[in-house]
């Protein structure tokens, strides 16, 4: 289903994915002062897929079962796209314990917290690893807020106006491990086809600034 | 006499900028490989005076290939360079005998100090 | 007046600009109408000597993530109900005494793109979560007893459940019924049994504690959920609500009258999931109508 990254050489595949390593890992250390929390990410992967079967790729790829907790989130630079930061469904309530309020906010009954929780918790873990990531890049990028769901399936809905039917997305992926809670989730940056030039540049650079 | 250095990281690139950055103004020999499997197998006979050792690789990880190394050879020099830089990891690493723990991605100034450092000792 | 400063003065959104240390550099004309503070009051401030309040968990956490990542922090007024203190004046102020606020916290790069300022953006929300409050009203509250309905049972039965699940603690019911409504129905008429209703549900809740959970089921058919109570707590209150009922006299024209309930009652101990639970409660509350009403009892199957 998922050619092996057409867009880039070998060599910059590899050098992508290293930087993907080293800016989670940034992320992951300073995330866990932050969040008073441990966060394990695995080693990153990147691919390219056509956009029509993203959401299959996606889904396909999660080993939890079809509905989901997603946040996604568009960042926007030379090298723009979308974060989905995808969680198994009913883990929601371990968000609320996991990372605490503040102990005067006291929560009103029925107050469907559990979606506004997901999304300022998604907000943080995404914007470490976006912002370390095009760090490293230097290639700066802005974001909007972002959009929790709760319990729905990944669908086409996602990318519908993001994307057009001929692009292919570059994925990289990762899966995040809260540890002290096992919360599992997995983060997708889905970038389209025109970052590609913009990456390919910013990797030149970088090789350029070692010689 | 000439530094022998031995670099192991499962990424080519991870290895082209640490080799880019280690210092001009000393002789260096260095050989490369990509897990630390070939790492072990490979110390005996080349006998490099400085481990450059990543942690997460495929086939055998950094972690087990250190503490092989380090039983071949108790005195053996390994810097680990790697991503994760968590405490726990950290305090794990050194307490297997790593001598140093240094933050990806490398650079010139990093590089180029530790390497003479170790330099000056081995004269 | 340059055409930025007058936007952010004239713009409908609170804007306070701190730096690294959260000192104050900017303040606009929106903050200084709710908090009576003008920039020159607050500026080279510490945002915390201005707001103790605001010296808090999310809000660090949020300046911290920006600083650090650079990128957007929200804070929701559901999660946070507001940062800055500023009380509402008028109408509203019945249903909160603070301006429910979301708020930005977004960074401020200078030259070298590094992220040295933070300004935090500030709406005011206080129409919306009126709105909302009252929704969840209609949602959730019995328009005739005003006490929860059946729909806000299944949902809190659902969430009790699962901490009691998460926690251990144990979880009791009371399903209660009133006895021969339908012979005061007919005799005095539905608006009579309306009044019945309503004083049953103002009674019970005179007994109970404010985290017990009171919802009219159906018809004349009310339960009650108690957090922490195992069986024989959970009698004792219901023991509690039907001494109440008995005593209780309800006026009508020239004479008085009295009507009981019938309770069954359970615990989470022996109970896989909730509808075992609520299953139990009810089969108490057969048993307690076939031994002759006006009396609390446990499934006995």
């Amino acid at each position: 289903m998922s050619n092996k990254s057409s867009f880039f050489t070998e060599d910059e595949t590899d050098a992508l994915q290293e930087l993907m390593n080293i800016a989670f890992g940034k992320a992951a250390a300073e995330l866990a002062e932050i969040i008073d929390i441990s966060v394990v990410l695995s080693f990153p992967k990147l691919e390219t897929v056509k956009i029509q079967e993203l959401p299959d790729f996606i889904s396909g790829d999660l080993s939890i079962n079809t509905k989901c907790n997603i946040v996604e989130q568009t960042y926007k630079g030379e090298a723009g796209g979308v974060a989905f930061l995808i969680f198994p469904f009913g883990s929601e309530s371990d968000f609320l314990s996991l990372f605490h309020l503040d102990e005067e906010d006291e929560l009103e009954l029925f107050a469907d917290a559990d979606r506004e929780i997901l999304a300022e918790v998604g907000n943080i873990l995404i914007g470490a690893c976006v912002s370390k990531l095009f760090d490293l890049l230097k290639s700066p990028v802005i974001y909007t807020p972002p959009h929790a769901i709760i319990g729905q399936e990944f669908g086409d809905k996602f990318f519908k106006g993001r994307f057009s039917g001929d692009d292919c997305a570059i994925i990289l992926k990762t899966s995040f491990f809260l540890s002290e809670k096992s919360v599992e989730g997995f983060l997708f940056l889905v970038n389209n086809q025109s970052s590609v030039g913009p990456i390919k540049h910013a990797l030149a650079k970088l090789f350029e600034s070692y010689e | 006499m000439k530094m022998k250095i031995l670099i192991v990281d499962d990424s080519k690139s991870a290895r082209f900028f640490l080799i880019k950055s280690l210092p001009k103004d000393i002789e260096i020999e260095y050989k490369e490989c990509e897990n630390g499997l070939e790492c072990v197998n490979i110390y005996q006979e080349f006998a490099p005076d400085l481990v450059f050792l990543d942690l997460t690789m495929p086939v055998m990880g950094g972690e087990e290939a250190l503490a092989k190394i380090m039983q071949m050879n108790k005195n053996a020099v390994v810097y680990i360079l790697t991503a994760d830089i968590q405490r726990t990891t950290y305090e794990r690493i050194m307490a297997l005998g790593a001598r140093k723990f240094i933050k990806k991605p490398p650079n010139k100034e990093i590089i180029g100090f530790v390497v003479k450092e170790l330099a000056d000792t081995l004269k | 007046m340059n055409k930025c400063a007058q936007i952010l003065e004239s713009i409908n959104i609170g804007i306070v600009i701190i730096d690294k240390d959260f000192c104050i550099t900017e303040w606009n004309n929106w903050m200084t109408v709710y908090s009576n503070k003008t920039c020159e009051d607050v500026r080279g401030k510490s945002i915390f000597d201005v707001y103790p309040e605001l010296d808090k968990k999310s809000f660090s956490r949020g300046c911290k993530a920006v600083f650090t990542f650079g990128n957007l922090v929200f804070l929701s007024s559901t999660l946070h109900k507001y940062l800055f203190p500023f009380k509402i004046q008028g109408s509203n102020s019945t249903f909160f005494t603070h301006m429910q606020q979301s708020c930005y916290l977004i960074p401020i790069r200078n030259d070298d793109d590094e992220v040295d300022h933070v300004m935090i953006n500030v709406h005011d929300e206080t129409e919306n979560a009126v709105l909302d409050k009252q929704l969840k009203e209609l949602t959730y509250i019995d328009g005739l007893t005003r006490a929860y309905n059946r729909r806000a049972f299944e949902r809190r039965l659902q969430e009790e459940f699962a901490r009691h699940k998460r926690t251990g603690i144990p979880l009791g019911i009371i399903m209660f019924d009133l006895d021969f409504f339908k012979i005061v129905n007919d005799t005095y008429g539905h608006q009579f049994g309306d009044k019945v209703l309503q004083n049953v549900v103002s009674a019970c809740s005179d007994c109970l504690r404010t985290e017990d959970f009171l919802a009219r089921y159906g018809g004349e058919e009310f339960v009650c959920l108690l957090t922490d109570q195992n069986i024989d707590q959970t009698r004792l209150v219901a023991e509690r609500l039907r001494e109440r009922i008995e005593q209780m006299t309800i006026e009508e024209g020239a004479s008085s009258v009295s009507v009981t309930i019938s309770a069954g009652i359970a615990d989470s101990a022996n109970c896989d999931n909730r509808v075992t639970l609520l299953k139990m409660a009810d089969e108490g509350l057969y048993a307690a109508k076939r031994k002759g009403r006006n009396r609390v009892e446990e499934s006995d199957k």
